[in-house]
């Protein structure tokens, strides 16, 4: 488990030794190859996963047919959504070529939660930060496709 | 002026607060009202703060090439302003009241605040933030699949 690269890319300070040995033993290290299905859309939350190398590919399934809307790259987080809100997972996350991620339970968010209130306040703004950034990109798309079918853009 | 407590009890902290915590949000909660067509905040502009729709409803407009078009209306109870907040940098997108609204203002002297003495609730803060930014990105998800297979010439336009 890479605590520097947390540090840098979730926590965005320096952990006490303290923390460190919490998290070790919160954080699950996976491995996916490329291709392999992480999560479906539709399913229930199962925690809140980090992608720590590779990349992955998000689709979502319209009028039966499944749709890439979004590739994401090293330090980028999912699960968050439904983790945090309680719903089902909204799109299905694939393996885009062989990644490592670095999984946090939902029971141990509740941990983190209760007990570590310092750590899960750093993850939420990380999570916060996360949204608002594809949100951002999201803004972009939507204006240039609203554009697209009002017959304004090629 | 009065703030209705109970209004963000079920809206933000979606818990009953405590008598201290209802103290705190009378100190700092600012209220102020918009007429229709008034701009709550300007896109590219620093926000003061998280502000909270209480009465009214606003469109959120993205300049693009120029034009500005309309991404999505939002209804009372929603929060704004958490993305630069919370993520750092300049608004997004001009929030343009549609009808006369109210709205709850938590400046950013008082999360600093309640950052240092009143934790729990900025945590209820954040998690309604990720509620929101949660529910505005699966609509949006949806939206872009759709138009991409407009674009691509699947379907027809809703």
């Amino acid at each position: 488990m890479d605590m520097t690269w947390l540090e840098e890319h979730i926590f965005h300070r320096a952990l006490s030794s303290d923390d460190k040995i919490i998290l070790k033993g919160l954080i699950e290290n996976l491995h996916y190859t490329k291709g392999e299905m992480i999560l479906e859309e539709g399913q229930e939350p199962e925690g809140l996963f980090v992608l720590f190398s590779g990349s992955v590919l998000l689709e979502h399934e319209k009028n039966g047919q499944k749709v890439r809307i979004a590739k994401l790259e090293e330090g980028a987080q999912f699960g968050d959504m439904s983790l945090f809100e309680g719903g089902k997972t909204s799109v299905s996350v694939r393996a885009g070529e062989a990644c490592v991620l670095y999984k946090f339970s939902q029971k141990s968010m509740h941990y983190m939660m209760e007990y570590r209130q310092s750590l899960s306040n750093d993850i939420m703004l990380n999570t916060i930060r996360s949204l608002a950034q594809a949100i951002r990109q999201m803004n972009d798309t939507q204006a240039y496709t609203t554009q697209y079918m009002q017959g304004k853009r090629a | 002026m009065n703030i209705d407590t109970a209004w963000l009890e079920e809206h933000v902290f979606h818990h009953a607060l405590t008598g201290a915590e209802q103290r705190t949000l009378r100190d700092f909660v600012e209220v102020h009202h918009y007429v229709k067509g008034e701009s709550l905040i300007v896109e590219q502009s620093i926000v003061n703060g998280l502000l909270v729709l209480k009465e009214g409803s606003v469109a959120l407009r993205h300049e693009q090439h120029g034009q500005k078009v309309q991404i999505a209306r939002l209804e009372a109870g929603v929060q704004l302003g958490d993305m630069s907040l919370f993520g750092g940098g300049c608004a997004s997108a001009t929030v343009v009241a549609l009808t006369d609204c109210v709205v709850y203002q938590l400046p950013q002297s008082a999360l600093q605040y309640m950052m240092q003495y009143r934790q729990n609730m900025v945590q209820d803060i954040m998690r309604n933030s990720i509620r929101n930014l949660s529910a505005a990105l699966r609509h949006m998800n949806d939206h872009q699949a759709y138009a991409l297979q407009y674009m691509q010439g699947v379907h027809a336009p809703c």
